[in-house]
């Protein structure tokens, strides 16, 4: 035996289900809404996967210091370990006292006591003096184009779920 | 197939597609797609909770989306934090829970799908585990 078919959202607030027949012959205007209603979720969702998609992408090119702009002195250094020494380490930099989690190619270059400057975007800072420059990580580099699939697929799933289904 | 597995199938499928995406970008890094997997089962195991519960309405299942990227947040500050709260972890276990809600939308049209989408989130809750701390 079928249950009733479920392929719109056809419950009722209360929790009960609207059979086919009361779809069909009572107001045209609930199903419409309702699926206006999986189309705003599926929005939402496809929105969250886009934002923490790129939340994780400036996060990595964070690391590399070319998007902030620095007139400091770097404070400490310390190295934490994770999982895998030497491959995921961690590299906390304070810059006047503010930590700053930095890829380890550019907390190499910055020893504690050093004057640091650069521009907001710029692709190379001065240390004490002495030009080096700068260049995003091979993970920032990964994560700036996986993230754009990663939206790309989830516009294209919400976009592919939200189409109506020809009545049956 | 029953009518709408298709749409289930092309939700829960995007999760893996993505994955391996993440391994092949990051070899050195098989914690970014723990992450996505491990996020993305543990939110398909609360949207199936939900579900069961009571069919949600579409907008439910994004507040549950977003109740998992809380946890998850919770998670990755606390038990999860090793060197510092990562923000690519975040990121990464926040899209899988994205991922996620587009299955939990299809499962809450058709319930029957139910078991197969609790299996799949017991797996890729798995499948995060090996990754994260592989």
């Amino acid at each position: 035996m079928r249950s009733p078919e479920p392929s719109d959202w056809s419950q009722q607030s209360d929790g009960s289900q609207r059979s086919r027949g009361s779809q069909q012959s009572g107001s045209s205007q609930r199903p419409r809404s309702s699926h206006g209603s999986v189309r705003l979720a599926l929005a939402l969702v496809a929105a969250t996967v886009v934002v923490f998609a790129g939340v994780g992408a400036w996060s990595a090119w964070a690391r590399s210091s070319i998007p902030m702009a620095i007139d400091a002195e770097v404070t400490s250094l310390e190295v934490r370990t994770e999982k895998h020494p030497g491959v995921d380490d961690v590299w906390l930099v304070g810059l006047d006292g503010e930590t700053h989690h930095l890829d380890a190619a550019v907390a190499r270059r910055l020893p504690v006591g050093a004057r640091v400057s650069k521009d907001r975007f710029a692709r190379a800072m001065t240390v004490d003096g002495d030009r080096v420059e700068l260049a995003p990580s091979d993970d920032a580099g990964a994560m700036t184009w996986i993230s754009a699939g990663t939206a790309a697929v989830a516009l294209g799933l919400a976009g592919a779920l939200g189409i109506r289904r020809p009545a049956r | 197939m029953r009518p709408g597995e298709g749409r289930l199938l092309l939700a829960l499928g995007a999760i893996p597609v993505v994955a391996a995406a993440y391994v092949v970008a990051f070899p050195t890094r098989p914690d970014y797609p723990g992450h996505l997997l491990g996020g993305a089962g543990a939110t398909l195991l609360l949207g199936v909770l939900v579900v069961l519960v009571r069919r949600p309405h579409p907008l439910v299942v994004v507040g549950v989306v977003l109740v998992a990227v809380g946890l998850g947040a919770m998670t990755e500050q606390t038990v999860f934090r090793l060197a510092e709260f990562d923000p690519v972890d975040l990121a990464n276990q926040s899209v899988g829970a994205g991922l996620a809600g587009f299955a939990i939308l299809e499962c809450a049209r058709h319930p029957r799908s139910l078991v197969v989408a609790s299996v799949v989130g017991l797996l890729l809750v798995v499948a995060g585990f090996r990754y994260a701390f592989a």
